[in-house]
């Protein structure tokens, strides 16, 4: 029993001692995963207005710098945009890029950075939300330890941490102020994420739930339901990923414009 | 090449197909705002079917099939039927066949190139319907018959992509042909078949690097102007005929914080090149140079100057002819073609401007589109406001406005203008 105690007091002691870029480290970490292919279903409601259904395929995986990530979505549904594609080359700071594939056009186009915090074809989710945050574009504070909301699950702790964009570039693309998060203490997975509007008013909550152990092995995780409620608009996106399959080594050129403009 | 076809898709019948079968139905009521005897500019019911068979991961064959209802009775834009007519085609039917670093399509299909709004300089192989208006530039969008090869080294992951385009049938653009065009007392007649021949099939090639935040792409291009010229038939009678042209191409596009800059440009070498007779368009350079700003998080605004420039450029009217009575019909057919061409000056400088509106969460969004021909003073106006009450439902209220100068390209397509709706239903 007291070798116990004595356990707890450490674990404790050294859970104290991380520093918020510690515990946004291990965030990272636990959620590097190499790469994901997914059905993913987004709802958008509230706000007085009838509820939005978009389905996609979803590719994700680790670029070789093993920090950054390419995402590739395909929409099946609604059919007015079916088969469109946006594919997301994340990089450092300002130069994450957005590729936009318009089937009626057959053409690929551009879309600018602060375009990406815009809308995600037309959800509460941003760009830059979808995307990967990384630890080198912001600044972290750690507020305090706290339970963590009751929906991640009984008796899990968090911690508590304000994070601020560190270069008006990343301001500009997330179209945010700062931030709150609340990340797991047992997994470091965050299960909640307070966004701040410019004028640091309350703008949206992001929850994540149904979070995953992916990759045992490797101890890594992902949240198969997200949640975004727009506080100003009263409207809510949620993002739900199901036949999630994981490392299947999905080819590099899955990510390129070659591939975005490929008819499915 | 249709034994190539089958050999290339034989192995797909041994697996088992995934079948998706899509459309759309849609009604565009255009009601002219200048003087007309007709009730309705054009009126139109039109279905697209479109069934895609993916056969197994590498082989894919897709078609869509286009029907449109013509109300000619009561309509002055009439696609040539003289009555109210239901007409039916292949709009697109491809076999596809890919790997991680191969395309290869075969059959009737649509091929787009071109990065900047609207204006493609480098677009050499697809051709516009501008007789049958339409809210969406792609519904005018006329296929052709091809092969295209599209090849990425190193598995797909190179940043270099090679396309390669044959076209046997090249799709013959219709022009929008105002009133005043046409020379007075000249009837006009169809023009004679280009045949399939390996003379006449169109080839094409682009070198594309896609770096991070930038790609540009080189393309060359022989084959023929989707757009026709006037040529004289008899002196009673004009016909519409398609030049040889070869190009040679730039575009690309980059990404610069908040702004995406585009750039296009050709050097297109006609059967005019020296540019000694004023009846046909010279050889020229196009070039456009186009950026993307938001404003705040709901505007967004696309500027785009264009310049057409003839190195070789004969007056256009300088005679033509050797007697008065061919001198005079002669000139008719240059100030025709230098409108509907757009080779009335040497340098033809003109820009656009597109303002939309999109609020985060709306069923609505507006948009106008203004392009401005600095050379003539001559311009469009393109109001739109898009409703879209259900997923798969939209409905568009605009209004196309041309003005200026009735003797220039623009201005002289005031007899259309006129205000539009219409609904879209998605299946």
């Amino acid at each position: 029993m007291i070798c116990k105690i004595i356990f707890l007091i450490s674990f404790s002691v050294q859970a104290m001692a991380l520093t918020a870029d510690q515990i946004i480290e291990k965030n990272e970490t636990a959620r590097k995963y190499g790469d994901v292919t997914s059905a993913a279903k987004l709802v958008t409601g509230g706000g007085g207005k009838p509820e939005r259904t978009k389905e996609f395929t979803w590719w994700k995986k680790l670029s070789q710098d093993k920090v950054h990530f390419k995402t590739l979505t395909r929409f099946h549904t609604p059919k007015e945009v079916k088969n469109e594609g946006i594919l997301f080359i994340e990089a450092s700071g300002d130069q994450t890029e957005v590729l936009l594939y318009l089937p009626s056009y057959k053409k690929v186009r551009r879309v600018e950075n602060s375009q990406q915090s815009g809308s995600f074809m037309g959800s509460e989710f941003s760009y830059a939300d979808i995307a990967t945050p990384h630890k080198e574009d912001f600044d972290y504070k750690l507020l305090r330890e706290d339970n963590c909301p009751a929906y991640a699950g009984a008796g899990l702790k968090c911690y508590v941490i304000e994070y601020k964009p560190n270069k008006d570039s990343v301001l500009d693309r997330t179209g945010s102020a700062k931030g709150v998060l609340w990340v797991r203490q047992d997994n470091f997975m965050d299960v909640r994420t307070e966004i701040f509007d410019l004028e640091q008013k309350p703008w949206k909550i992001m929850e994540a739930k149904e979070i995953k152990e992916i990759d045992p092995v490797n101890k890594k995780w992902l949240a198969h339901y997200l949640k975004m409620e727009n506080s100003k608009s009263g409207r809510f996106t949620t993002f739900t990923l199901s036949d999630v399959k994981v490392n299947k080594n999905i080819s590099d050129s899955l990510f390129t414009q070659q591939n975005l403009s490929r008819e499915e | 090449m249709k034994l190539f076809f089958l050999v290339l898709f034989l192995p797909l019948f041994s697996h088992g197909a995934d079948f998706h079968l899509s459309g759309k139905v849609f009604n565009d009521s255009y009601f002219p705002t200048q003087n007309s005897n007709k009730f309705f500019l054009q009126e139109n019911l039109s279905a697209w079917l479109e069934g895609s068979f993916k056969l197994t991961d590498h082989y894919l064959v897709k078609a869509i099939y286009q029907g449109d209802g013509i109300d000619a009775n009561n309509s002055v834009l009439t696609s040539g039927y003289t009555s109210t007519t239901w007409r039916s085609r292949l709009r697109e039917g491809y076999g596809q066949y890919s790997s991680e670093s191969l395309v290869i399509k075969e059959g009737r299909q649509i091929i787009s190139w071109g990065k900047s709004d609207g204006i493609n300089p480098t677009d050499y192989f697809s051709a516009r319907d501008f007789g049958f208006v339409n809210p969406e530039d792609d519904v005018r969008r006329l296929p052709g018959d091809a092969f295209s090869l599209a090849w990425t080294p190193e598995a797909g992951t190179s940043p270099w992509t090679l396309t390669l385009i044959t076209q046997y049938s090249f799709p013959q653009g219709k022009a929008l042909i105002p009133p005043t065009a046409l020379p007075a007392g000249l009837v006009l007649i169809n023009g004679s078949d280009i045949p399939i021949t390996l003379d006449n099939t169109e080839y094409g090639f682009k070198s594309m690097y896609s770096g991070q935040g930038w790609d540009a792409s080189l393309s060359l291009f022989r084959g023929w102007n989707h757009q026709p010229e006037f040529t004289s038939a008899s002196l009673s009678q004009i016909a519409q005929v398609y030049r040889r042209v070869s190009a040679i191409g730039l575009d690309g596009s980059k990404s610069l914080e908040k702004w995406v800059l585009r750039f296009e440009g050709a050097y297109i070498k006609t059967e005019n090149d020296d540019g000694v007779t004023p009846l046909s368009i010279p050889s020229h350079i196009d070039a456009v140079f186009g950026a993307e700003h938001p404003m705040g998080h709901d505007f967004r605004i696309q500027p785009q100057i264009f310049i057409r420039y003839f190195p070789r450029y004969a007056p256009l009217d300088q005679p033509v002819g050797s007697d008065p009575l061919t001198i005079a019909f002669n000139q008719q057919l240059v100030a025709a073609n230098a409108l509907l061409l757009q080779y009335q000056d040497r340098t033809r400088p003109s820009g656009s401007l597109r303002v939309s509106y999109a609020p985060e969460g709306s069923d609505w969004n507006e948009e106008v589109f203004f392009i401005y021909n600095f050379a003539g003073g001559d311009y469009l106006i393109k109001p739109q406001i898009t409703y879209r009450p259900l997923d798969d439902l939209r409905f568009i209220l605009g209004a196309d406005q041309y003005g200026g100068d009735s003797s220039k390209p623009l201005g002289s397509l005031k007899a259309f203008n006129s205000v539009y709706f219409e609904g879209k239903y998605f299946f």
